[in-house]
């Protein structure tokens, strides 16, 4: 939809090269990519259209459609299940909320179901179509149906809504297993529209893959088949991944008749602090420095940083220094917004982000996908956010009305944006990624074949899904022992007494949340939760805990309760903690040795793909002083382990092998440094080929690994079971090796920095050699710890170890 | 890939599970229990016999041969269908020729609007319903939460026939007795279609639904009556909680012996259908019965779970129909039992259309200085009271007027309702102003003690409010000038 907002942008174009100029000063600009605007192909509204819909329309000065909103028009009339790609801000919605208003105009009993990955985009959604519904008076009731809708209207949206607004998560734990009160809903279920596409991929794309199969069996029960609609704004294999979500074959749209607005991307490097160490100045702070310049310039300007903690830092650095109690703060306010805030703080943020009333958000990526909130003309990304679906989504939060924006991407050391800001051809041709899901992970599956025994119970000889009657009879048979189905009559029936999707999160390997409470001075009021595994790391005893830029200390953290006291508190310093873990190997399904065939038959090394045991624990943490981020102390933390099964493809440098020959030449020390530093590029790179977020995947190496008896590597899926990554790791390597030792090669610094292996290799390795009294790794007398001969020794014997593990 | 069967018995072998797997903290000391249900014909007769049951023999087929009733379940059961059985028992509690009574019901309607002397709609026509038509109904089931995955395995269906109270209950002892189950509880309900429960219109009503479109049943349409809430407005004050156990040993003066907490019934019904071919021959007890954290040892006697939760069920309809009698009582003779909230019975007996009486009670109440009888007391005459009107009539404004002064101005709503009467009343906007005021401090004390979630609905109220001080402001301004 086209809505013609005031423009207030000029000033902000007219701005441009000034800042550019300030830029440049600042840092280094690596490269600038302008993206010009385009010019739209319109297409006559569709001949069916009712009179009322098309005076709808016209209220809000729509007289004609983009040509892929009238593709979809009509594939939704006749049914069929497809995917519209195109770009952010191309009138996505229109493609399906026209031909569903449509149908339920012309059948009033039809129903229609709109899925958002995030309540706030449900209710954005809502907002949108309230504005076509009511906006030209259509009998058409629309109702949002998620964790914050008051008990009254959820009886409005159970018997009367003609359009249900959701998420994954309430549709999982909320209407399915109660698909009773739904009746009239289920039987006359038309569409399925699911938005931001992309979002659903790994592990939470398995999980919702599998929340469709119940969605699908529960309204077959009922005698519906609904189509489905797929929408996203970037991914690369839309058509393969719509597909995989609902098990069959979908319809491709995917030429933009949208045109597109002006946008200048800049690559900013922040300057070089220690051109000998490689150490830039931290991007943190640098795209701190620049939304203060742009929103000081009056650029409304949101910043995407990469954690909750950088969040809550940066939004309290910004609000300081722009602080002066005579003028309001320049009547200039920034707001943080993260997820782990109550809703009702969120909503507060987005209102007045939309009102105006606040001109600058600190974010993570929960603002990333559509939510409308206008008129913000810059966006700022500190670092990376691990796939370009991400950041072009961040990218393209400035300026969705058309009109000229910009957006500056700041590197951080990290060897994948070091690699971006000498590669802007990589860079921007890798464009979208792809999204893949395994419906079938094991977990995933027998959890929600779990969940769809609860709805209904399954007959002999059924299948879930387009999952083999194998399978499905299996996970059945595994769960009555378990204790939880009793099978009798040709029938799989719930017998517990719990309330299975209660207990199965889809965002997270866990679904139990650790409530905090505040406690200072004798309160007792929730601020906020988080999962187990994170609380884990974040919230031990003693842990300093930032929320909405206050600071608290926690005081206790009951993992069995899931409880989590903190008090308010004003130290100097904030916490990261320090895990270990521990690897076992399970199964060995594939064990292959790698060669190129170009030698005399010999391997190259090893590759295993399997199931392994990770068993990870927090023992200690670090305090590091605000600002600075000096180290100022250790804690230690003493809580329970965490153990998952998952998949990993381990690399074993077997003795015979070319790249084991080259490990077994080096002494302990350098061994473990080449294979820490291999790590670092892997794990620093791989996203980028395996379209995962860098959090999906663990390292561990092992300079003798007990299993098989050689150096290893794992490379391993973090969330149990395994969504694929293993898998397509696999298939990778090759790529991913030629990457990593381009990166080594053309990193500037000359021994090791933190875009490349690293700057402690040399202070780790180094004396651990020196102790056990061995040679030095450059095989002379370790007299002196000469650090610079070491490091290069490092960096050198892994660019070189690399180049033999390559053709 | 390994196959997803090869992958699902390794996670199987290694006793692994995923987090979300992890039994909930709150359920932890039950995880292992397992009932062992003992099976002991004979006693389970004895103990019939010891309470004294009588089958009503018009409903009870004379066959009791082993075979026709489920194991271990005692006699009195009868077969009729290849999983479900019924039992008919005549309880102690009669009522002589009342039964023939009618009853309004819309005693039980909500308290706003019954308060002030609304009619419903709904019952405009058909408040009167006869006691002879009412079934006493109440499910035990897999589970407390509901869902689709949830069902119902024992029904009690209770009914007056005659002055006496006869108790049906039905009962399934595995998952495909089902579609038997729910035809035979619709066929009771038919016959008698006002459904009396304690809090069936958010458990018991919906999953009988639930059921029965899971079964492919039509879904049958009853007048209900939940008694909880009308319990709760009338108890809630005096007792702990109000459940229907509470109620019963306050009110009702009933004693139960080795009754199961609700809360065990669902996992006694699984175990028993899981258990129920091996704990014919292994009938001992197990230590972890104890994980239930029950003491069983009273029950020595061969205590079959199963056969305490039918009693429990059995009782909880007696109960219900003891319950449901009193509340009539109590209206109809506008007399107050167990230290019932005046107030409430006031309402109660007003919805019936009896306003004079109901004025009466709170009269009486406020006598005895019962603020909240007063406050309600305030409101009919302020509203003229059936007259609905909004400025009192001539002869209930002296009533008003004395009324209004007598209360004591601590709680919120006394200030709300002497600035009311001030600011109409009176036109003196001076007092009516303090008084708001004075709510208004109310209201902030009450706010620093609240937990937060309730603060939203405490700053609805403080809006109210501080819209009636500035109107009250403005006037008094508008007066100076």
């Amino acid at each position: 939809m086209c809505k013609v907002y005031p423009m207030i942008r000029e000033s902000a174009t007219d701005f441009f090269p000034q800042f550019e100029e300030w830029l440049s000063g600042r840092g280094e600009i690596a490269w600038k990519h302008h993206i010009p605007s385009t010019s739209p192909e319109f297409v006559a509204l569709p001949q069916d259209l009712s009179p009322t819909l098309q005076g709808a329309l016209e209220k809000q000065g729509i007289s004609q459609l983009y040509s892929h909103q009238s593709q979809s028009y009509g594939l939704a009339r006749q049914n069929r299940d497809f995917v519209v790609v195109t770009p952010t801000a191309s009138g996505k919605t229109l493609c399906y909320n026209l031909p569903v208003v449509q149908t339920l105009l012309e059948d009033p009993g039809a129903r229609a179901l709109y899925l958002f990955p995030t309540k706030a985009l449900s209710q954005d959604q809502q907002a949108e179509l309230n504005e076509i519904a009511l906006g030209g008076s259509l009998p058409v009731k629309i109702q949002t149906y998620d964790g914050d809708t008051p008990a009254s209207l959820r009886t409005v949206a159970r018997t009367s809504a003609r359009i249900v607004i959701t998420n994954p998560d309430m549709l999982h734990s909320g209407i399915l297993p109660n698909h009773t009160k739904w009746v009239s809903f289920f039987s006359k279920l038309r569409y399925v529209v699911v938005d931001e596409m992309h979002s659903y991929r790994g592990v939470f794309g398995s999980h919702v893959g599998n929340v469709l199969r119940r969605l699908q069996r529960i309204a077959a029960f009922y005698g519906a088949h609904p189509a489905f609609i797929f929408c996203s704004a970037t991914i690369a294999n839309p058509q393969e991944l719509a597909s995989s979500l609902i098990e069959k074959p979908v319809a491709l749209i995917d030429h933009n008749g949208a045109g597109l607005g002006d946008k200048t991307l800049f690559f900013f490097n922040p300057a070089l602090v220690d051109p000998v160490q490689g150490i830039r100045r931290s991007s943190a702070t640098e795209s701190e420095q620049i939304a203060l310049y742009l929103l000081k310039n009056g650029v409304k300007t949101i910043l995407f940083a990469r954690s909750r903690l950088q969040v809550e830092l940066i939004a309290s650095y910004i609000t300081e220094s722009l602080a002066n109690p005579y003028n309001e703060n320049n009547g200039i306010k920034v707001s943080p917004y993260r997820s782990g805030l109550l809703p009702s703080e969120r909503r507060a943020i987005e209102k007045g982000l939309r009102e105006g009333s606040i001109q600058g958000v600190v974010s993570t990526n929960a603002l990333e996908l559509g939510i409308d909130i206008g008129g913000l003309d810059a966006a700022v990304i500190a670092g990376y956010p691990g796939n370009s679906a991400s950041f072009w989504q961040q990218a393209g939060r400035a300026g969705r009305r058309g009109g000229a924006s910009l957006a500056v991407f700041v590197a951080s050391s990290a060897p994948l944006d070091q690699y971006f800001a000498t590669h802007p051809e990589f860079f921007l041709s890798q464009g979208a990624e792809a999204g893949h899901v395994d419906l079938d992970n094991p977990y995933v599956f027998s959890d929600h074949i779990k969940c769809a025994a609860f709805e209904i119970p399954f007959a002999d000889k059924e299948c879930f899904g387009a999952s083999s009657e194998e399978d499905t009879q299996e996970a059945l048979a595994l769960l009555e022992s378990e204790g939880v189905l009793r099978h009798t009559a040709a029938r799989w029936y719930w017998s517990s007494d719990g309330y299975p999707s209660e207990a199965i999160s889809l965002r997270s390997a866990t679904s139990d949340n650790v409530v905090i409470v505040d406690t200072t001075r004798g309160a007792y009021s929730v601020i906020g939760e988080m999962d187990r595994v994170s609380a884990k790391e974040l919230l031990f005893d003693k842990a300093v805990y930032i929320h909405l830029g206050r600071q608290y200390m926690v005081k206790q953290l009951d993992i069995e309760k899931r409880l989590c006291l903190v008090e308010r508190s004003d130290v100097e310093y904030w916490t990261d903690s320090i895990t270990k873990t521990d690897l076992e190997v399970l199964t060995e399904d594939v064990s292959e040795p790698l060669s190129y065939g170009d030698d005399d038959g010999g391997s190259v090394f090893r590759c295993v793909l399997g199931d392994v045991l990770v068993r990870t624990q927090a023992e200690k943490y670090k305090k590091l002083r605000f600002y600075t981020s000096e180290n100022v102390g250790y804690g230690d933390i003493s809580l329970p382990p965490e153990e998952m099964q998952t998949r990993a493809l381990s690399l074993v440098f077997e003795g015979g092998s070319r790249a084991g020959k080259l490990l077994s030449a080096e002494d302990p020390a350098t061994c473990a440094a080449i294979l820490v530093g291999v790590g670092r590029l892997f794990t620093s790179l791989a996203p980028v080929f395996l379209l995962c977020d860098p959090k999906d995947l663990g390292i561990s190496e092992r300079i003798r690994d007990p299993h098989f008896g050689w150096p290893t590597l794992y490379l391993y899926d973090k969330y149990p079971g395994g969504t694929g990554l293993a898998e397509a790791l696999s298939e990778k390597l090759m790529p991913l090796l030629k990457a990593s030792l381009e990166r080594i090669e053309s990193c500037p610094c000359a021994d090791g920095c933190p875009s490349c292996i690293g700057v402690d290799l040399v202070s780790t390795f180094v004396p651990m050699a020196v102790q056990s009294g061995q040679q030095s790794p450059s095989g002379q007398p370790s007299q002196r710890q000469d650090s610079v001969n070491y490091t290069i020794n490092f960096k050198q014997r892994i660019a070189t170890f690399l180049r033999g593990s390559l053709a | 890939m390994a196959s997803l069967k090869k992958r699902l018995a390794l996670i199987k072998d290694l006793g692994l599970t995923q987090a979300s797997q992890l039994t909930n903290p709150a359920k932890e000391g039950r995880s292992g229990g397992r009932i062992v249900l003992e099976y002991e014909k004979s006693v389970g007769q004895a103990l019939g016999a010891k309470r004294g049951q009588q089958s009503s023999s018009a409903r009870q087929s004379s066959s009791t041969s082993p075979g026709t009733y489920p194991p271990g379940l005692g006699a009195g059961w009868r077969q009729i269908g290849q999983h479900c059985f019924t039992k008919s028992t005549l309880s102690s509690f009669a009522v002589g020729d009342k039964f023939l009574l009618t009853i309004d019901i819309r005693m039980f309607e909500k308290l706003s609007r019954a308060g002030l002397g609304f009619v419903s709609g709904d019952y405009a026509k058909d408040y009167r319903v006869e006691l002879g038509t009412m079934t006493f109904f109440d499910l035990e089931t897999t589970g407390l939460s509901g869902g689709s995955g949830t069902i119902a395995f024992l029904a009690g269906l209770g009914y007056f026939e005659a002055g006496n109270f006869v108790v049906d209950q039905v009962f399934i002892d595995d998952f495909p007795g089902e579609m038997d189950f729910l035809s035979t509880i619709l066929s009771y309900l038919e016959i008698r279609p006002t459904v009396v429960s304690y809090n069936g219109k958010a458990f018991d009503i919906p999953l009988l639904r639930t059921r029965c479109i899971m079964n492919g049943l039509p879904v049958p349409h009853f007048q209900s009556l939940d008694l909880l809430h009308p319990a709760r407005r009338l108890w809630s004050h005096a007792l702990p909680s109000c459940s229907l156990q509470v109620l019963e040993s306050a009110i009702l003066d009933v004693e139960r012996e080795n009754d199961i907490p609700g809360a065990f019934i669902p996992q006694i019904w699984l175990d028993y259908v899981k258990n129920g071919a091996s704990f014919l021959t292994d009938g001992l007890r197990s230590d972890e019965d104890y994980d239930y954290g029950y003491d069983y040892s009273c029950q020595n006697v061969a205590g079959p779970r199963m056969n305490n939760v039918l009693t429990h069920n059995e009782q909880d309809i007696v109960s219900l129909a003891k319950l449901f009698c009193t509340m009539i009582s109590m209206v109809e003779s506008s007399r107050q039992i167990g230290s019932a909230d005046i107030t409430s019975l006031s309402h109660m007996v007003a919805a019936c259309g009896r306003i004079e009486a109901a004025i009466q009670l709170l009269e009486q109440a406020g006598i005895n200085g019962d603020e909240r009888a007063l406050i309600t007391l305030a409101r009919y005459y302020r509203r003229g009271c059936y007259l609905g009107g909004r400025y009192p009539e001539e002869q209930y404004r002296e009533k008003y007027r004395e009324t209004v002064l007598r209360l004591n101005c601590i709680t919120f709503d006394s200030c709300i309702e002497k600035a009311k009467y001030w600011e109409h009343m009176e036109k003196n906007y001076k007092a009516a102003l303090e008084a708001s005021q004075k709510a208004m401090m109310i209201l902030d004390t009450e706010a620093e003690q609240q937990p937060s979630d309730k603060l939203l609905k405490l700053s609805r109220k403080k809006e109210s409010v501080q819209k009636r001080i500035s109107r009250l402001n403005e006037r008094l301004q508008r007066n100076l000038k």
